[in-house]
């Protein structure tokens, strides 16, 4: 004769399978957020090389002479309030370059010296949610330049580079003592989740900071 | 005829053991790439962070007689945490090849972070010290 289950085989089973259920999305919960952590800290990261590795080269080879810097001192409107509401600098570095390195007519015949012809302007938008940071080149007439670019402005809307979305500060600040420029950056971006807390939001935050002095610069 | 027969307690625990360490194995997984991701935040920071110390030395001249050892918070991760990263910076005469006359310095910055020395690792993620160099001529 076949028999059913008895209530205590039932459950005792729908115990298991709850536990083995709970488990299971426990871990899937966890997975999904070890991901996504993952993937933001590698996107910040990615990021944070872009910038370095483009703007040291562009600070080391350039003339300290032609440089400028736009900072709140010069324009209020550069600190800004972040997501947490702490005010940050959102700074701009202008400074000029050359667009053929390798051209022998980059080169002045007499002092060897490059004939800048163009402006390499870095600067981070004022968005409170994140800024960007845009790299801009300018081709105004006039070339070549000895002096920092009198007309600059800080347009978001003409064309360049975007190195990175996550910007929550960009300092730029000149070192007087040793002629060399100072960065600070910090890229920050929301909707991580600590891993292991019921929900509990946790922004991740990468930051870098770099002195360098542009080798053009005439001693 | 056969008869069908539930499965016994043994077989019911060595399921969910194997279960339970699958499981487990998983996690293990997940928490390993997160230290993997959180290192390489540190790495990032800690090899700019040599890299400045040793670009400091040399515009301020100090690069023959550089024996710091400093320690400063960065945040690479956390955003409510900084990470302390220490540095060590060295700096060794070397003779320049010929025809040079005159001696050149081998500048060293060791940064660590996360532990009591450069030399010195944790469980699972290594070592946690990088080292840059670089010779310097003076003009």
């Amino acid at each position: 004769m076949r028999k059913g289950f008895s209530l205590l085989e039932m459950t005792l089973s729908a115990f298991l399978m709850g536990m083995a259920v709970a488990l299971a999305f426990g871990l899937f919960s966890f997975g999904s957020r070890a991901f996504r952590l993952g993937s933001l800290r590698s996107g910040l990261q990615a990021e944070a090389r872009r910038i370095y590795s483009q703007l040291d080269w562009d600070l080391r080879r350039t003339d300290m002479s032609t440089l400028s810097l736009v900072t709140s001192a010069d324009d209020p409107m550069r600190q800004v309030p972040n997501v947490t509401g702490t005010l940050v600098e959102r700074d701009g570095v202008c400074m000029a370059g050359l667009s053929d390195w390798r051209a022998a007519g980059s080169y002045d015949a007499a002092t060897l010296r490059p004939r800048w012809d163009r402006y390499v302007v870095y600067f981070a938008t004022t968005e409170a949610t994140g800024g960007r940071l845009l790299r801009q080149v300018l081709t105004p007439s006039g070339a070549p330049f000895d002096s920092p670019y009198a007309a600059l402005t800080l347009d978001p809307d003409v064309p360049g580079d975007v190195l990175a979305q996550h910007v929550d500060e960009f300092k730029v600040s000149r070192d007087a003592t040793t002629d060399s420029i100072v960065v600070q950056l910090k890229l920050r971006e929301r909707g991580g989740q600590k891993v292991g807390t019921a929900g509990k939001n946790l922004d991740e935050t990468l930051e870098l900071g770099f002195q360098v002095g542009p080798e053009n610069t005439a001693r | 005829m056969a008869t069908r027969r539930g499965l016994t307690v043994l077989e019911t625990v060595i399921a969910l053991g194997l279960l339970a360490a699958m499981l487990l194995g998983l996690a293990a997984f997940f928490t390993n790439i997160l230290a993997a991701t959180a290192k390489q935040d540190d790495l990032t920071a800690g090899v700019v962070f040599a890299q400045k110390q040793l670009d400091k030395a040399v515009l301020e001249g100090t690069y023959a007689n550089s024996t710091a050892e400093v320690q400063q918070g960065i945040y690479t991760h956390d955003s409510a945490n900084q990470t302390s990263f220490f540095y060590k910076l060295t700096s060794t005469p070397v003779p320049l090849p010929s025809p040079s006359t005159q001696n050149g310095y081998w500048l060293e910055a060791q940064v660590w972070w996360w532990s009591t020395g450069p030399a010195q690792g944790r469980g699972r993620v290594g070592m946690l010290s990088t080292k840059l160099g670089q010779l310097v001529t003076p003009p």
